[in-house]
């Protein structure tokens, strides 16, 4: 206690400043080191196109992900080629829990590159929130060589800005055990969706799809076809029993499934990035966005929704379907792999491209999962190492045989329950990111959307309101940046 | 009973000699500045610039932060249902806290109830909020269930449609604190002699009146500091609400409080944001509601204390 009378300093006064200007200096200083490591300018992909660029729909052709960014600065020169590491130890982050198929297989390749290069690989399977993981680890300056997981978020929390090395001489890597090279088995189209100058910077080893699933034993029991078009798939809904559209509605980015599927159909791939990206926000009053909207509208108040879907929580509503007690489930192609330990006796998975509207356009989302290497990895070779070394046709086909899942390669066969899936993608006339891109390239404006999607969804506001209040939400967002 | 001044006096031992209590107290508040305030007034500095924390540098941008903030619906969303569960279930919980104290008061099996109600505290609130999801789940779910079962189809719901889901979140957070602040209430109500219940007994008092005639007196500075609690309690309750809705799966939006945008916004979800400056910002936001709150309630509840 200070007894000020007796004109003794108060030393503890002196401490407490002390500390302060201590946690202040840590504070705003602590990371100054890392000014000149790689740390690029904000990509181009918040760079937004006018109004203007989207009076004509975009052609279907267009390359996915051309509008999203002009390359940023690279801060340093790219490899020529992979230069040995002083390190002898991967450190991988993957987005797979303990137990799932892709997480053993994945085990499998990691085992025997340990065995056959004797560099330790230091695995976290981190689970879907993989991105946490490797946050904390990189702001704490542990090193990460290597992260597996989807294409999107890695694009939007490290690839557009500009944290991930460039693979570009990877793709000249010879694929251990084989005769070819990376870049001869991983078709260019993959890459360069999020090329960065050229150059990729995520290198797939799964590749998904979205569509509409279906019992076709179901479809057959109801004597219905399968739908082609909007107007048919609405009609056989309501033809195929209650609760034929199962949907886990808590979950927003499954809800946003319709609305972006169907603004695509309507105005093609790169039409909804584009209206994200329009800082006035008048995009979201053009008239293929009106038709997308009132096509979902349509389908909210159809009643094929089952009873109570913006209340079911995940996994329920996929059970439900998977036990035949729905026709239709929207879902990505990892729907048949996830549902088959409790799929009904007979269930007949098959996938339906997305319902084709008039007018409008055809194209099939390519949803990757694949390798980033970040900047500031320690042992950047030995990752693209491992990356060309699990690319190898047998070790890669467990993602097919084990885990169900489709694979870049198309020399690796193909699991039975995504064929349709194979199908629709050979057949597509142009590949969109997932959710075109909105989801990975402006992460808090697709928090904003998922909102407003959601009460459109559920029949809380009406097409009109949906529209103006997204053209304020997205102005007011460009408005902020 | 003895009524005295809440403010003590210095025992002569420790008066004039501030070097001395210096240095006793220099451990404890050189682990509290370092663990306590040096990461919050981290979090302030922070939240004064754009800085994504993974790497990069941060940037001194002033207030855009906070403006940005105040102009985005998402934030007021969280904001209000933070607000939702401080009003609303606080007035729940303290209902039914004092409900439970007064019925367990004078219930022999009074120590093996308590730590009936108090049994939701151990379990993990991931835990119980997966459970929470099973019970109110639309189709199948327990409570939709029980219901049909007795007959009371009419009283089914969509629980966790978004016009009702944090209702449900509520009484998820009411059941499992009530037990709680029964326990802290009881603890309170449980040094008072009996002799004063007998008295009014004697006197012809309604369980109304003794409940705040004896009660409530004699217990407002347990009141007082479990109220200070609910505050904090409810505005930090991280992961009951994050699990609520599924497991393996984002929180829905709808169920956004401050600490989960705090997360989703700075540190992580599956497709994250990573905005450690903004992030900084709600948690500032958080801190000063905290602060605002518990300066009030002292205030609002202070009262000499009653010695008896």
């Amino acid at each position: 206690m200070i007894n000020k009378r007796d004109g003794r300093r108060p030393l503890w006064l002196i401490f407490v400043a002390a500390l302060l200007t201590l946690a202040l200096v840590a504070a705003g200083c602590g990371n100054d080191d890392d000014s000149d490591s790689g740390t690029a300018s904000v990509p181009e992909a918040t760079e937004a196109p006018t109004s203007d660029a989207m009076e004509e729909p975009m052609e279907p052709t267009e390359e996915p992900g051309d509008d999203m960014e002009e390359p940023m600065e690279p801060t340093e020169e790219p490899r020529d080629d992979m230069e040995p590491d002083e390190d002898n130890t991967l450190r991988y982050f993957s987005m797979w829990n303990e137990g799932e198929p892709q997480q053993e297989v994945l085990q499998g390749i990691i085992d025997s590159y340990e065995e056959d290069t004797g560099v330790d690989v230091d695995v976290l399977w981190a689970g879907r929130e993989v991105l946490t993981s490797v946050r904390a680890a990189l702001s704490a300056g542990d090193a990460v060589d290597l992260i597996g997981f989807e294409a999107e978020p890695l694009a939007g929390a490290l690839v557009n800005t500009g944290e991930t090395h460039p693979l570009g001489s990877l793709l000249d890597h010879e694929i251990p055990g084989e005769d070819v090279t990376v870049g001869e088995v991983i078709p260019e189209s993959f890459l360069d969706i999020y090329a960065v100058d050229g150059e990729p910077h995520i290198i797939p080893y799964i590749v998904n799809s979205s569509g509409i699933h279906y019992d076709a034993r179901r479809l057959a029991e109801f004597g219905l076809e399968r739908p082609e078009t909007w107007d048919e798939f609405i009609e056989t809904a309501l033809a195929a029993g209650d609760n034929a559209v199962q949907h886990d509605g808590l979950i927003n980015f499954y809800n946003a499934y319709w609305l972006y599927w169907l603004i695509l159909r309507h105005g093609g791939p790169g039409s909804f990035n584009a209206a994200a990206a329009d800082p006035t926000g008048d995009l979201w009053r053009s008239d293929y966005i009106r038709a997308a909207v009132e096509d979902l509208v349509e389908l909210v108040e159809s009643g094929a929704l089952a009873d109570g879907y913006e209340g079911s929580n995940w996994p329920i509503a996929q059970q439900e379907w998977a036990n035949g007690n729905g026709t239709f489930n929207i879902n990505g192609t990892w729907l048949a792999s996830e549902t088959a330990s409790y799929s009904s006796e007979g269930f007949e998975y098959r996938l339906l491209p997305f319902p084709t509207t008039e007018g409008g356009y055809e194209s099939a989302e390519v949803y990757q999962i694949g390798w980033v290497v970040p900047e500031a990895a320690d042992s950047p070779t030995a990752a693209q190492e491992f990356i060309a070394y699990a690319l190898n046709s047998e070790r890669l086909s467990g993602m097919v045989d084990v885990a169900k899942n489709l694979v870049p390669r198309s020399d690796i066969g193909v699991p039975p329950e995504l064929q349709d899936a194979v199908d629709m993608l050979a057949a597509s006339p142009a590949g969109h990111r997932p959710y075109d891109g909105v989801q990975g390239d402006y992460p808090e404006y697709w928090v904003e959307f998922m909102q407003l999607d959601d009460q459109l969804f559920f029949g809380q506001i009406g097409a009109d309101e949906f529209i103006d209040e997204m053209a304020e939400t997205t102005s007011n967002y460009w408005a902020n940046q | 009973m003895e009524v005295s001044s809440a403010k003590g006096v210095s025992p002569p031992h420790l008066r004039h000699d501030g070097r001395r209590a210096a240095t006793f107290i220099a451990p404890a508040l050189t682990i509290y500045l370092l663990i306590i305030m040096a990461p919050t007034v981290a979090t302030v500095w922070i939240s004064f610039t754009e800085w994504r924390g993974i790497g990069d540098s941060p940037e001194f941008v002033g207030l855009d932060n906070y403006r940005h903030l105040f102009r985005s619906d998402t934030f007021w969303g969280s904001f209000n249902r933070t607000l939702g569960i401080l009003a609303v279930g606080g007035l729940l919980v303290f209902f039914f806290s004092f409900l439970f104290t007064m019925l367990l008061r004078e219930m022999r099996a009074k120590k093996f109830l308590r730590a009936v109600l108090f049994f939701p505290n151990v379990v993990p609130p991931v835990a119980l909020a997966i459970a929470w999801g099973v019970l109110l789940a639309p189709r199948n779910g327990l409570l939709n269930g029980f219901l049909e079962a007795i007959g009371l189809d009419f009283a089914t719901r969509t629980w966790l449609a978004p016009d009702i889901i944090f209702r449900s979140v509520i009484a998820g957070l009411v059941w499992i604190y009530t037990g709680f602040f029964v326990t802290i209430l009881m603890a309170g109500v449980d040094r008072i002699p009996k002799h004063f219940y007998e008295a009014a007994d004697l006197e012809g008092a309604s369980s109304r009146q003794k409940l705040f005639r004896v009660t409530l007196p004699l217990t407002w500075d347990v009141l007082s500091v479990a109220a200070v609690l609910w505050v904090i309690t409810a505005i930090k309750t991280f992961e009951f609400i994050y699990a609520f809705g599924g497991s393996g799966t984002d929180p829905s939006i709808a169920t956004w409080t401050l600490p989960v945008q705090v997360y989703a916004v700075a540190l992580g979800n599956r497709s994250p944001i990573f905005a450690l400056g903004q992030g900084s910002a709600i948690a500032v936001v958080m801190v000063v509601l905290v602060g605002f709150l518990v300066v009030l309630i002292r205030r609002i509840m202070h009262r000499r204390v009653v010695e008896f």
